[in-house]
């Protein structure tokens, strides 16, 4: 039995050039690249042996069976003649496969009752001497199937039966079907179990020993560059599977960057809603009760024009100052009104205060009274409005502004529109990145919140204004 | 009868503050009960009768603009006087659509809150600083408004 190493062949062998072993028994194995190749030798294996008086069994495809036949008739041979004299035995590869596959595996009693009658059939038809043929593919359909095991079983339980009949058999397997790395070691099993190797068509046709020659060195030229290649596979590999890990990480961190992110804003919003309350309950509370108490005191006060009265005067103002001045501060940590009566009249206070500290006119448009929602949502929506407007005012140049909030039947949207010189482009895009201005940073401050209630900020930002765009789910 | 006032706010302080401003002025005015919330302003009104609740807005459980339309529907007698920590420009219609009668700025307390109740109990009321009379509201002062309609001084406001 030869042995085959393809493709880094060794010994100078050399198989038979495109034809099939002309032998009464033994066990060669054809690769195919493309179909007429495979039914050339066909046609020449099964003609010349019915031809020459010989028995002839065709384990084959629908395709392979049929185009056979036409063949063999075009060459002379009256293939129905041959199958009533019953030295030519036409078999379907699958149907007869079915029969003796016990669970996806070849089974050797049914396989052997089964093939042993039927090469003994064909056997009986001809004359003492002659030869019987057999060509199969069960083999090819097995592998092609996925079952290299049971292909490869396949190949031995026909070495057993050519044990005790003799007969010459002849499989096929198309090359494609052992495009993948992991087939080397079950085609170099295949090969074994062969007496003869056919290699396929691109070395079979070559006719002269020199081309073969040739051939092998270019096949060897060719494992070089497939090791090379394999080797550069597998680093690519090994360096996708890195950055994958890589990429989970980046993925964790940015998720923690969110969480504490998320964190850090619901801390400052707790801080300075404490901050908020803290001024406007205590210190203005306070405030407001020293005016009182120094309002009736200068009441009482007899004479207008005394020192005393013109100290009350100047005690009077700065309680004034401070008054405002902690009013304002409450105001921009913590929106007044807003838990109490809700956005419409939260937006409607700050507007009012907004507008007589910036002097930007403002309008405010609720279409559809908006019930109250999450007390998160609200806060979102009006820091929303505060972080744009302040925008406007430092940046727009807008003396103008208009805010509208709108509903719908699980959103809450809010609307704040300019018609100053729009955010430049860089700044705008910062504010997606790690870098940013001050407008940047608040624009951040938006996105953020804006993601982390689940929701969708948009600017639309040209040369005659800005328009912000929130939407949340209020749900 | 004397003027009743019912004082709401959450801040023992301010409370302190109002009642000796107002007493100062008019020692004959009783403050007939205190409260320091929404809630309890309205169970208040309704046990005393005030012919004047002075109403803070921020305080805990009920707000006074929450409180206000309850106390206007529980009692067309009652005139209602907001009195703020806030300032805002919007604060006189969100009274208004609330059912009070007029607001004060606690800032303002010394100048305002005097004039301010006293506009209330001659059936005005009091916005912007400002206090206005009804037109054939020819009230004497300190008269109580449910004295006044018993007289026919005035007729009834329309509460928006």
């Amino acid at each position: 039995m030869s042995t085959c190493k393809v493709p880094g062949l060794e010994a100078p062998f050399v198989p038979p050039v495109s034809q099939i072993p002309d032998k009464h028994t033994g066990h060669s194995v054809q690769f195919y690249a493309d179909d007429s190749f495979l039914l050339d030798g066909l046609t020449r294996f099964i003609g010349t042996a019915l031809g020459a008086g010989d028995a002839a069994i065709a384990l084959a495809t629908p395709a392979h069976r049929e185009a056979l036949e036409r063949r063999l008739q075009a060459r002379g041979l009256s293939t129905a003649k041959s199958i009533r004299q019953g030295r030519f035995i036409v078999l379907d590869a699958a149907e007869t496969l079915q029969k003796f596959m016990v669970e996806g595996f070849p089974d050797q009693a049914r396989f052997r009752e089964l093939l042993s009658s039927t090469v003994a059939r064909a056997r009986a038809a001809v004359e003492p001497g002659a030869r019987v043929v057999a060509f199969g593919e069960m083999v090819a359909l097995l592998w092609e199937d996925g079952k290299h095991d049971a292909a490869i079983r396949l190949e031995q339980l026909w070495n057993e039966l050519g044990k005790e009949h003799s007969f010459f058999l002849h499989c096929a397997y198309p090359i494609k079907s052992f495009a993948h790395d992991d087939h080397s070691a079950p085609f170099l099993k295949i090969c074994t179990e062969h007496s003869d190797v056919i290699p396929s068509d691109s070395y079979s046709a070559l006719d002269s020993h020199a081309e073969q020659r040739r051939n092998i060195a270019l096949l060897q030229q060719k494992e070089q560059a497939h090791d090379a290649l394999r080797e550069t596979k597998i680093r690519l590999e090994n360096e996708i599977a890195e950055r994958r890990i890589a990429e989970q990480k980046l993925r964790a961190s940015e998720r923690s960057l969110r969480e504490l992110s998320g964190r850090l804003l619901r801390m400052q919003d707790d801080e300075r809603r404490h901050l908020g309350r803290e001024l406007h309950d205590s210190v203005g509370q306070y405030l407001a009760v020293l005016k009182m108490g120094l309002e009736v005191l200068k009441a009482e006060q007899s004479s207008a024009e005394s020192p005393e009265d013109q100290q009350f005067s100047d005690c009077l103002r700065l309680v004034d100052q401070s008054i405002t001045e902690v009013r304002t501060m409450s105001y921009l940590l913590y929106p007044p009104m807003l838990e109490e009566m809700g956005l419409e009249m939260a937006i409607g206070w700050y507007l009012d205060g907004f507008a007589k500290r910036s002097g930007v006119q403002t309008t405010f448009d609720m279409p559809q009274p908006v019930g109250r929602v999450h007390r998160d949502v609200e806060l979102a929506i009006f820091r929303i409005l505060q972080e744009s407007l302040t925008n406007i005012h430092r940046h727009s140049g807008s003396s103008t502004a208009q805010v509208r909030l709108l509903t719908t039947d699980n959103e809450l949207i809010i609307e704040i529109h300019d018609q100053g010189k729009g955010i430049p482009t860089p700044v705008l895009e910062s504010a997606q990145d790690a870098c940013g201005t001050t407008i940047g940073v608040g624009l951040r401050g938006m996105t953020e919140r804006v993601r982390q209630l689940g929701g969708r900020l948009e600017i639309i930002s040209g040369t005659t204004g800005t328009t912000v765009r929130a939407t949340l789910s209020c749900q | 009868m004397g003027v009743r006032i019912l004082i709401v706010d959450d801040h023992e302080v301010i409370r302190h503050g109002v009642r000796s401003v107002l007493l100062r002025a008019h020692p004959e005015w009783e403050i007939c009960g205190e409260a320091s919330n929404g809630k309890q302003a309205i169970e208040a009104v309704q046990r005393l009768k005030p012919d004047i609740v002075i109403l803070d807005i921020t305080m805990p459980t009920m707000s006074g603009l929450q409180a206000a339309p309850q106390i206007a529907k529980l009692s067309r007698d009652c005139r209602i006087l907001i009195f703020t920590m806030h300032e805002s420009e919007r604060i006189a219609s969100d009274v208004r659509a609330a059912g009070a009668h007029g607001y004060v700025q606690k800032s303002q307390a010394g100048r305002d809150l005097v004039v301010a109740i006293d506009a209330l109990l001659g059936g005005g009321t009091f916005f912007g600083g400002k206090a206005t009379k009804k037109p054939e509201g020819d009230i004497p002062p300190g008269v109580s408004f449910c004295r006044a309609l018993c007289c026919n001084w005035l007729k009834p406001e329309p509460i928006s």
